[in-house]
C-alpha cells in the first residue's frame, strides 16, 4: 500500500485491541519509553471483563503475580475494584496456592480505563477498526518487516512494531441454539480484514472455541437454598505494591456453591440437537468448558457451579460452570429446575463463540511473529484461554514490542523462571488444538514459580526491558536486600541441634547428629524470627517485617530439594536449547519407535524440552532424538 | 528406517511346526510376499503355499498378519507356522533374510522393541525373562503373577501422583482429599516393605537355593549324599577325608531347584590337601540357605553344632543311629538316619522340604528390582511434608527413581479423561 499524506506521526509501538492482553501491552510499552497508540472499537470498553467476573485461581495467581512484578496494572487494578478475596489451596503451601478475587467489572473498567487515558505517559489511545496490515519485504535476508497498520477509512498510520490483541474477534461467529452471528463479543462487530491480513502473511490459522454462560438475576434467586462462601478474613492481595485493598473485608460480598441434578442432565439431553455449537465439535478440548460438553462427557455427576456477584451495587449474577449455548427457553428451563431458581431471570443468554487463532509456532518467545519482523500477538489469538493467561502475554509482548522499536531482539522469559514462560514456551514450541489454560502442573518447577517470589524472580528483569517504574524499583530491591542478606547470615549459621537448643530456650528436639542451619532451623522447627534473631544479633534489624519472615520460611521449606531442582533446572535450558529444525523427517530417524514418530510428526516440536513433553514420547525416544540432532547440526 | 527382524521362535528340530516370527514395518509385506497374497486380513489365521525368493514352493503353513500397535513388540507382526523340519527352516531363514529391509533378530531382540515401544516396563521385561527360564513350576508360577500385576508400583506412583496434582490444581472441579491421599501414601509405604519381603523369597525361587552338608570326617557325609542325589555320586569309604574337593548336583525338591553340596570334614589337620578342603566346607557352609549338618550319633563329638552360623537354617542328622544309645537333647530340626541302609533318609527328605517351604513361602514373588528401597525412603520423606507441592516433587522423584516417570502432560492427560474438568 501507499503511505497518504496527513499522517505525520510514526509511533513506536501499535496495540490493536484492549482486552487485558491489550491493556497490559500498551501499557507495557509506554512504560518502557516506547510512544505507544492503543486502537479499540470503543473507548468504552477498554478492560471489558467478557466472561467471568474475577481475577486468579489456581496458576493464575502466579500470573497475575507475573504481570505484577514486571509493574503491569492488570494486578494493581484488580486489588482496587476486588469485591471478595477467596484464595484457593491456602492450606496446601505456597507453591500450590492460587490467589483469587471476585472482581467488580464496572469498577475495574472505571479504573483501568482512567489508569490508561489520563496516567500513562506516552500513550494514547484511539476508537478505530483497523482493516489491515502494512508489511515490506526485507532488504536483507528473507522475511517481512512491519510497517504500519491501515484503518477503515484508508488511513495509514505508520509504526515501528505492532501488537495484535485481538482476542476472539479474529473471524469471531456467536452460536445461540441454532444461529450462527458473526461477532466477536455479543454486540460487538469482528474483525475480519484481519483475519485476512494474516492469512495473506501465510500464518497458519485455526479455529476454536469457547463460550460464556447466561447472565442471571441476583434478586430473582432464593440463595439461602445455596452453600454461602465467605470472603477471606485475610485477604491476600495480587500486587505486592497493594497496601490498602480497595473494598474492605466487611463490606465484601460472599459467592455461593450450588450442583446440577438429574433434571438439568435430562434437559440438556433432550436438547442437544437443537445446539449447533457442540455439533460442531469435532475436536474438542479435553476439557469440559460447557454445561452440554459435560454432562456429554460425565452424565452420570452432578456438576458444581457458582453464583458471583457482578459488582458490589449490581443485581446480575455469573453462574460459573454454566456456559451453554442452548436458546433462551432451555437455558431458563434449565436453570428453572435447580431449587432456588425456580423463578430465575436471565438477563443475558449464554452463549458459544468460534475464533480463529494463529498457530503459535509461528512466534518467538518474545511473542515477535518470526515471518514479519516488528509484528506481536498476545492473549487469545495465540490459542489461549483466561484473562490471566492473555494478561501476562499482554506484558511480555508489549515489553518486547518496545524493545523491537528500539532494534533489539527482546526478551525470551524461560520455564526455568516464570509460569508465563511456561505458558509461552508450550505454545510456541508446541502449539495447541484446545485452548491453553494454565496449570501449576505443567511447570516443572512448580516449587519455584511461586506467587511468592514472583518478583525476585523477575522484577530485575522486568528493570532491565525498562518496564519497571522507578517506584516499584525502589521497593523491590530494599526487600531484595534484607532477604538476601537474611538468607546469607541464615544459611552460614550452622550449629549442632545441643548448641541451638542451648541457644534458643524453648527449643525440644531429640538429639541429631548432623549440623542444622538456621534456615533449617526456622522450617523444620519451627522456630520464630525473633527468637531466632535473639540467637544470632546480626539479624536483629530485620525483626519485625512479617513480609520478610515469610520469604524467608518459604524459602527454608523449599531448600528441602533445592540442590536437586537446580540441577535439573540445567537440564532444562540444555534441552530447551537444542533445538530441533522445522525440516526434520522423523521417519527417517533410526531407531524412532512409529508411535513416537507418529506422535512427533502431529505435534512438530521445536525443541527437545517440548519434544519430551510430548505424551507417549518415551525417554529412550528423546534420546534418539537427541543424537540425531546433534549429528545434524555437526553436518 | 527401522529395521524389520524375524527369528524362529519355537524349539528344537525337527518338530511338526516350526513358528517364526516377524516384527517392523516389512512384516506385512514379507509375509504377502512369501505367500503370495494379494490382500491379508489382519488378526486372521489362513493356510498358504509359501514361496522362496526364485518363486519355487517349498512349504505349505499357517500364518497371520497382526498390526500394531496393539501386538507384543507394538510393530506390526507376523507369524508363520512352517513345518519343523531343518530343511524347511534352513529355506525360510535364507527367503527371511534376502527380502529387503529384513534381518534376522539378535537375542532378546523382540523384548527390547517392546520395551522401547512402551509396551512393556523393565519390570515386565525381568518377569518375562524368568518366565522363558523357568525350569521349575514354582519359577513358572511366580514369573506369571508377576506379569500379571505388571508395574504395579509405577501405577501405585503415578496413581497418587494424580491424586496430588488433582489437590494441587483441580480442587475447584473435583472433590479431592489430601488425607485420603496419605492414607493411600502410608498403605503404599506397607505395601511396598511386604514386597520386599516377599521378593527376597522370590528371589530365591528363582535362583534357587543351595544346600550345604557339613560334618567331622567320616560322620557319613557322602553317604548322606549320595542318598539325597538318588545314586551313588560320591565316593564313600571307611577311611576318614575321602572326599577332598566339594561335591555338587542339582535337582528339583519341593518345587524348588536346588543344588545340594557335599564337603569335606571338618577337623584339625596337618596335612595340606585336606587344610585347604576344610577351608572350602567352611566357606561353603557361610554361603549356604540350608546347613545340613552331619553328627555321628555314636560318638559324642558334637563340635560342629557350634560352628554353624545361628542365621543359616541348618538341620541336625544324626547318623549311625543304630549305633546310638540314648536320644541326644539339642534344640532344632533333627533327624535319625542309618545312611548306609537309606534308613531314615525320607524324613531328612521331609525337614528338608519343610525348610524350603519356610524358606520360599507360597507367597513368594518376583516383583522387585534395584530403587526399591530408594523409592520406600522417598515415601517416607514425602510423608513428612504437609505442603503439597512438596509432596508432589518427592513423590516425582520417587517415580524417577523407579525409571518411568510419566510426564506432568500425561498425568494432565490422565486426569482430563477421568474426571470432569473446567468451568
Amino acid at each position: 500500500s501507499e503511505m497518504r499524506p496527513g499522517i505525520s506521526r510514526v509511533f513506536d509501538v501499535i496495540v490493536i485491541g484492549a482486552g487485558h492482553a491489550g491493556c497490559e501491552a500498551s501499557a507495557a510499552a509506554a512504560r518502557a519509553g516506547a510512544s505507544t497508540l492503543l486502537i479499540t472499537h470503543s473507548k468504552m470498553t477498554i478492560g471489558e471483563m467478557s466472561c467471568n467476573p474475577s481475577f486468579g485461581g489456581i496458576g493464575k495467581g502466579q500470573l497475575m503475580r507475573e504481570v505484577d512484578a514486571f509493574d503491569g496494572v492488570s494486578a494493581r487494578i484488580a486489588d482496587q475494584s476486588a469485591i471478595t478475596y477467596q484464595a484457593l489451596n491456602r492450606s496446601h503451601g505456597p507453591a500450590v496456592i492460587g490467589l483469587r478475587a471476585q472482581i467488580d467489572r464496572k469498577l475495574y473498567k472505571k479504573h483501568i480505563q482512567k489508569e490508561l487515558l489520563e496516567r500513562t505517559r506516552n500513550l494514547e489511545v484511539m476508537e478505530a477498526s483497523v482493516e489491515d496490515i502494512v508489511v515490506e519485504k526485507k532488504e536483507k535476508g528473507e522475511g517481512n518487516v512491519l510497517r504500519g497498520v491501515v484503518l477503515s477509512d484508508g488511513s495509514i498510520v505508520e509504526t515501528k512494531s505492532l501488537v495484535i490483541a485481538t482476542g476472539t474477534f479474529l473471524g469471531g461467529e456467536i452460536f445461540r441454539g441454532n444461529e450462527r452471528i458473526t461477532a466477536g463479543r455479543i454486540g460487538e462487530k469482528s474483525a475480519t480484514g484481519l483475519s485476512l491480513a494474516l492469512k495473506r502473511l501465510n500464518l497458519r490459522l485455526g479455529r476454536l472455541r469457547t463460550g460464556t454462560p447466561p447472565r442471571i438475576v441476583a434478586s430473582s434467586i432464593d440463595l439461602s437454598r445455596f452453600t454461602r462462601m465467605s470472603p477471606d478474613e485475610t485477604p491476600i492481595p495480587f500486587s505486592f505494591m497493594t497496601k490498602k485493598i480497595g473494598i474492605p473485608t466487611e463490606q465484601q460480598l460472599p459467592t455461593y456453591l450450588g450442583e446440577t441434578n438429574d433434571a438439568v442432565t435430562k434437559i440438556v439431553q433432550d436438547n442437544l440437537h437443537l445446539n449447533a455449537h457442540v455439533r460442531e465439535e469435532t475436536n474438542g478440548p479435553r476439557y469440559c468448558p460447557s454445561l452440554e460438553a459435560k454432562i456429554i462427557r460425565f452424565p452420570q455427576l452432578k456438576h458444581r457451579l457458582f453464583l458471583e456477584h457482578e459488582g458490589l451495587d449490581s443485581d446480575v449474577m455469573y453462574p460459573q460452570g454454566m456456559s451453554m449455548t442452548f436458546d433462551l427457553p432451555v437455558q431458563e428451563a434449565i436453570f428453572r429446575a435447580i431449587p432456588g431458581m425456580e423463578r430465575v431471570e436471565i438477563v443475558q443468554q449464554g452463549y458459544g463463540v468460534q475464533y480463529d487463532y494463529v498457530d503459535p509456532r509461528e512466534l518467538k518467545g518474545t511473542l515477535e511473529v518470526k515471518k514479519v519482523e516488528g509484528l506481536f500477538l498476545t492473549g487469545q489469538i495465540n490459542g489461549t484461554t483466561g484473562y490471566e493467561e492473555a494478561a501476562s502475554q499482554g506484558v511480555i509482548g508489549g515489553m518486547n514490542a518496545a524493545a523491537r522499536s528500539r532494534g533489539e531482539e527482546g526478551l525470551t522469559v524461560s520455564r526455568v523462571d516464570a509460569l508465563v514462560g511456561v505458558l509461552i514456551d508450550d505454545l510456541t514450541m508446541l502449539g495447541t488444538n484446545e485452548p491453553y489454560r494454565m496449570f501449576t502442573s505443567r511447570a516443572e518447577f512448580r516449587l519455584h514459580l511461586r506467587p511468592d517470589n514472583a518478583d525476585m524472580r523477575l522484577t530485575e528483569m522486568g528493570r532491565r526491558m525498562g518496564v519497571v517504574g522507578d517506584e516499584r524499583w525502589n521497593e523491590f530491591t530494599a526487600i531484595k536486600k534484607a532477604f538476601d542478606t537474611c538468607c546469607d547470615i541464615m544459611g552460614n549459621d550452622k550449629r549442632s541441634v545441643y548448641k541451638w537448643m542451648k541457644a534458643i530456650s524453648s527449643l525440644k528436639i531429640a538429639d541429631k547428629p548432623q549440623l542444622m542451619s538456621a534456615l533449617d532451623m526456622i522450617y523444620r522447627h519451627n522456630v520464630s524470627f525473633d527468637e531466632m534473631a535473639k540467637a544470632n544479633p546480626s539479624l536483629a534489624p530485620f525483626v519485625g517485617d512479617p513480609n520478610l519472615e515469610e520469604r524467608l520460611r518459604i524459602e527454608a521449606m523449599y531448600s528441602v530439594v533445592g540442590e536437586r531442582m537446580k540441577m535439573k533446572m540445567e537440564e532444562v535450558r540444555r534441552e530447551a536449547a537444542t533445538s530441533i529444525p522445522e525440516s526434520i523427517d522423523y521417519s527417517a530417524i533410526r531407531g524412532l519407535s512409529m508411535e513416537a514418530v507418529e506422535k512427533l510428526e502431529r505435534h512438530k516440536p521445536l525443541s527437545l524440552a517440548a519434544a519430551s513433553r510430548i505424551q507417549g514420547v518415551t525417554p529412550d525416544a528423546i534420546l534418539i532424538l537427541l543424537r540425531h540432532v546433534k549429528c545434524e547440526v555437526r553436518v | 528406517r527401522m529395521s524389520t527382524i524375524f527369528a524362529l521362535s519355537s524349539g528344537s528340530l525337527p518338530a511338526a511346526l516350526a513358528i517364526f516370527r516377524l516384527s517392523g514395518p516389512m512384516s506385512k509385506g514379507t509375509l504377502m510376499r512369501i505367500t503370495k497374497k494379494k490382500e491379508l486380513l489382519p488378526r486372521y489365521m489362513f493356510y498358504s503355499k509359501i514361496y522362496d525368493c526364485t518363486g519355487q514352493v517349498f512349504d505349505s503353513a499357517m500364518a497371520a498378519y497382526l498390526p500394531g500397535p496393539s501386538t507384543f513388540t507394538g510393530e506390526d507382526t507376523a507369524e508363520v507356522f512352517v513345518h519343523g523340519s531343518v530343511a524347511v527352516v534352513d529355506r525360510m531363514t535364507e527367503t527371511l533374510s534376502s527380502l529387503p529391509g529384513m534381518r534376522h533378530a539378535t537375542a532378546g531382540e523382540f523384548t527390547k522393541r517392546a520395551l522401547l515401544n512402551g509396551k512393556i516396563s523393565v519390570h515386565e521385561m525381568n518377569a518375562l525373562g524368568a518366565l522363558l527360564q523357568s525350569t521349575t513350576p514354582r519359577q513358572m508360577e511366580q514369573a506369571n503373577r508377576a506379569l500379571k500385576q505388571g508395574d504395579w508400583l509405577h501405577k501405585s506412583i503415578t496413581r497418587l501422583r494424580c491424586k496430588l496434582a488433582i489437590v494441587a490444581d483441580f480442587g475447584e472441579d473435583v472433590t479431592s482429599n489430601i488425607d485420603e491421599v496419605r492414607r493411600e501414601l502410608e498403605a503404599l509405604l506397607i505395601e511396598i516393605k511386604e514386597k520386599r519381603r516377599k521378593g527376597l523369597a522370590g528371589e530365591r525361587v528363582r535362583k534357587g537355593v543351595k544346600i550345604v552338608l557339613v560334618g567331622r570326617p567320616n560322620v557319613g557325609k557322602s553317604s548322606i549324599f549320595n542318598r539325597l542325589c538318588g545314586f551313588d555320586r560320591a565316593i564313600v569309604s571307611t577311611v576318614p577325608g575321602t572326599t577332598r574337593d566339594s561335591l555338587e548336583i542339582s535337582r528339583i525338591i519341593g518345587g524348588i531347584n536346588v543344588t545340594i553340596e557335599d564337603t569335606a570334614g571338618i577337623h584339625y589337620s596337618n596335612n595340606p590337601v585336606e587344610k585347604d578342603g576344610i577351608k572350602r566346607s567352611m566357606q561353603k557352609m557361610n554361603e549356604a540357605d540350608v546347613i545340613v549338618a552331619v553328627v555321628d550319633a555314636s560318638r559324642e563329638d558334637r563340635e560342629i553344632l557350634h560352628i554353624i552360623p545361628s542365621h543359616i537354617p541348618h538341620i541336625v542328622v544324626f547318623n549311625k543311629a543304630d549305633l546310638m544309645d540314648k536320644k541326644p537333647s539339642i534344640e532344632g530340626s533333627q533327624v535319625y538316619t542309618i545312611a548306609t541302609a537309606s534308613d531314615g533318609c525320607e524324613s531328612l527328605e521331609k525337614k528338608l522340604e519343610e525348610t524350603l517351604m519356610e524358606l520360599c513361602p507360597p507367597y513368594a514373588e518376583l516383583t522387585l528390582t534395584a530403587g526399591v528401597s530408594e523409592v520406600e525412603k522417598l515415601i517416607e520423606e514425602c510423608l513428612s511434608h504437609n505442603d503439597i507441592g512438596l509432596m508432589n516433587e518427592i513423590l516425582q522423584m520417587a517415580s524417577e527413581v523407579w525409571g518411568r516417570a510419566d510426564t506432568n502432560e500425561q498425568l494432565i492427560s490422565d486426569i482430563m479423561k477421568n474426571f470432569c474438568i473446567g468451568k
